[in-house]
């Protein structure tokens, strides 16, 4: 190869640095553009998981809630949580779905998020999160499992920090409990070989362990908000999203209200597992069996504060946050 | 021993380029200053000014990620790195040697050489569960096919002669392979080692990932959940820095172990 002179060679170098650095902050700063156009109509790039956790994009979808609200809905499904602020962030989607702990970590370290709608709602009789034990396992209750590893599917989210709640709750020091982060679908396993003795599990994979012989012991959502409703997860956006777009978050808002009343409505139940079985490629046994999530119809402070006091609580915020500054205004 | 006598001739500038040394060293810094520079000027949240991300540095990691994170995972490479070494080198030294060896081994190593190592994590889980045993297994994994590749080239390449030469000073099979065989192949399994570094560091990373109680892969995939960018940002760093530390340690070692290999 010819030697390149040595200025050319500098001048060179320097122009593909300022071109990568360039491309860096361009990507890091990809903006939010008006969605509502000039007839009227929204169009929005929805991100979600394929789960029952985040599945009211398919039900609006599939039932026409968003189309006749004016909200023409691209739903970009994503493999993991992780990927959905990702989605986000990057403007991949305009509004994605969470949970507010994650929403408030973001915020906590200056990431522009705001939350828009209500995702799924806890309640006592359908709390959604299981401790489960395997199948012989001696573990009765809370008490018994000081000195034991339970898994999570991500630690210091909802579920650990529940988790830890439940058990400093109960009189169990956390601290004499291990967790160990593991996807859904290696917790059971995980169970069974003995490298775990509890998972916390959602369903499907709660009923797959029942089936498998598991026994639910605790229900760690019941330690967040005193057996109170609260909403755990959540539809948010970029605040430069929700800023330049009132209307589209004020439309959205109330197609997501109808969504949820829709989905909530134990009429529509058959047509919401056909659309999660479709959705989340589930066995119509499986999508049939497993408990329907209650999804909220507002976003009201009082229904996450709980969830941002206990991060603050466990460490996980460094201070109190108010959940009102954290949910998009909007207009109606 | 000679000594040679560096002359214009025999050492020419890096690559026959007539660029000073110094030169390799400004693009780094202007890659640092343009950093520095994107992060206070574009104010973007994802992309935190170099000075942050090292005063986070500063701030977080002496002690307590060092001792929590570092340790763990310099432990796990360490283990994982020797380990692999040993295998492989014994394993390849023998199959270069042992044509009957070869004939057996081969399709199975083969195959098991094709797999993407990371692929075999959720295997090792199964197998091994989520303790270090699990984690020294995966980055064995990974790093003990390079070495025994060229432990295998190595053995191979001794000249015929002198293993003829040793066999009829009597030498056992096995004293040939330790004094005739071992020598003659180390610049290769050299080589092979210097590949398996670096390969040795993103196994370390990899089997953090899953199930883990500390390490930097632990370290990096917790803060990312969080949000927490200026933290991935120093265990980016770090793992940066690590990387090159390692082989810089390994190039040492290596010029004062086999300084005679390259007048061989």
């Amino acid at each position: 190869m010819t030697p390149i002179p040595g200025a050319l060679r500098a001048r060179r170098l320097a122009g593909t640095a300022t071109a990568l650095i360039g491309a860096v902050v361009l990507t890091a700063c990809g903006g939010a553009a008006p969605v509502t156009g000039d007839d009227g109509r929204i169009a929005l790039t929805m991100a979600t998981v394929a789960s029952d956790s985040c599945a009211q994009g398919f039900f609006g979808v599939d039932q026409g809630i968003f189309a006749a609200h004016g909200i023409d809905v691209t739903l970009n499904v994503v493999a993991g949580v992780p990927e959905l602020a990702a989605a986000v962030t990057s403007g991949q989607a305009n509004v994605a779905c969470s949970a507010p702990t994650a929403i408030a970590s973001g915020v906590s370290q200056g990431l522009p998020f705001t939350m828009i709608a209500p995702g799924i709602a806890y309640t006592r009789d359908n709390p959604g999160s299981n401790l489960v034990v395997p199948a012989g396992s001696p573990i009765g209750d809370v008490a018994d499992l000081a000195g034991t590893t339970v898994a999570v599917n991500a630690l210091n989210t909802l579920p650990h920090l529940a988790s830890r709640a439940m058990l400093q709750d109960s009189g169990v020091d956390p601290e004499s409990v291990t967790f160990v982060n593991l996807p859904f679908p290696n917790i059971a396993q995980a169970m069974e070989t003995g490298q775990v003795q509890s998972g916390l599990l959602q369903s499907p994979f709660t009923e797959n362990a029942e089936a498998a012989g598991g026994r639910k012991i605790a229900s760690p959502y019941d330690f967040v908000n005193g057996g109170e409703p609260f909403v755990y997860t959540v539809w948010f956006g970029t605040t430069e999203f929700a800023g330049q777009n009132p209307e589209a978050v004020a439309q959205l808002r109330e197609a997501m209200a109808e969504v949820s009343e829709w989905a909530n409505d134990p009429a529509n139940a058959d047509a919401r597992r056909a659309s999660l079985a479709a959705a989340t490629g589930q066995t119509a046994a499986t999508a049939s069996t497993a408990p329907l999530s209650n999804y909220g119809t507002e976003l009201t402070p009082e229904l996450i504060q709980s969830q941002l006091d206990l991060q603050v609580r466990f460490g996980t915020l460094p201070e109190p946050v108010d959940a009102a500054t954290l949910i998009a205004t909007g207009t109606s | 021993m000679t000594t040679t006598t560096p002359t214009r001739r025999a050492r020419p500038a890096r690559n026959g380029s007539t660029v000073p040394g110094w030169v390799s060293a400004v693009l780094p810094v202007v890659l640092l200053a343009l950093w520095e520079l994107a992060g206070r000027v574009g104010g973007s949240v994802y992309l935190p000014p170099l000075s942050r991300v090292l005063g986070r540095f500063a701030r977080d990691w002496f002690p307590d990620v060092v001792v929590h994170d570092l340790l763990p995972s310099l432990a796990r490479f360490a283990a994982g790195f020797v380990l692999a070494a040993a295998v492989g080198i014994v394993l390849g030294l023998a199959i270069g040697t042992f044509r009957t060896l070869d004939d057996y081994l081969r399709p199975t190593l083969e195959f098991l050489r094709a797999l993407p190592a990371v692929a075999i994590l959720p295997v090792a889980v199964f197998v091994l569960g989520l303790g270090n045993a699990m984690r020294i297994a995966v980055i064995v994994f990974g790093v003990v096919f390079p070495v025994l590749v060229n432990a295998t080239a190595g053995a191979r390449s001794v000249r015929p002669e002198r293993v003829d030469a040793a066999r009829m000073f009597g030498l056992s099979r096995v004293d040939i392979a330790r004094r005739v065989v071992l020598p003659s192949a180390l610049p290769m399994i050299s080589a092979g080692l210097r590949v398996a570094l670096p390969i040795a560091l993103i196994m370390t990373v990899v089997s953090e990932l899953v199930g883990g109680q500390n390490g930097l892969g632990f370290y990096l995939t917790s803060h990312q959940q969080m949000f927490d960018i200026p933290a991935m940002f120093t265990a980016v760093i770090v793992l940066g820095v690590l990387g090159n530390l390692l082989n810089a340690a390994y190039s040492a070692a290596e010029d004062r172990v086999l300084h005679w290999a390259r007048h061989a």
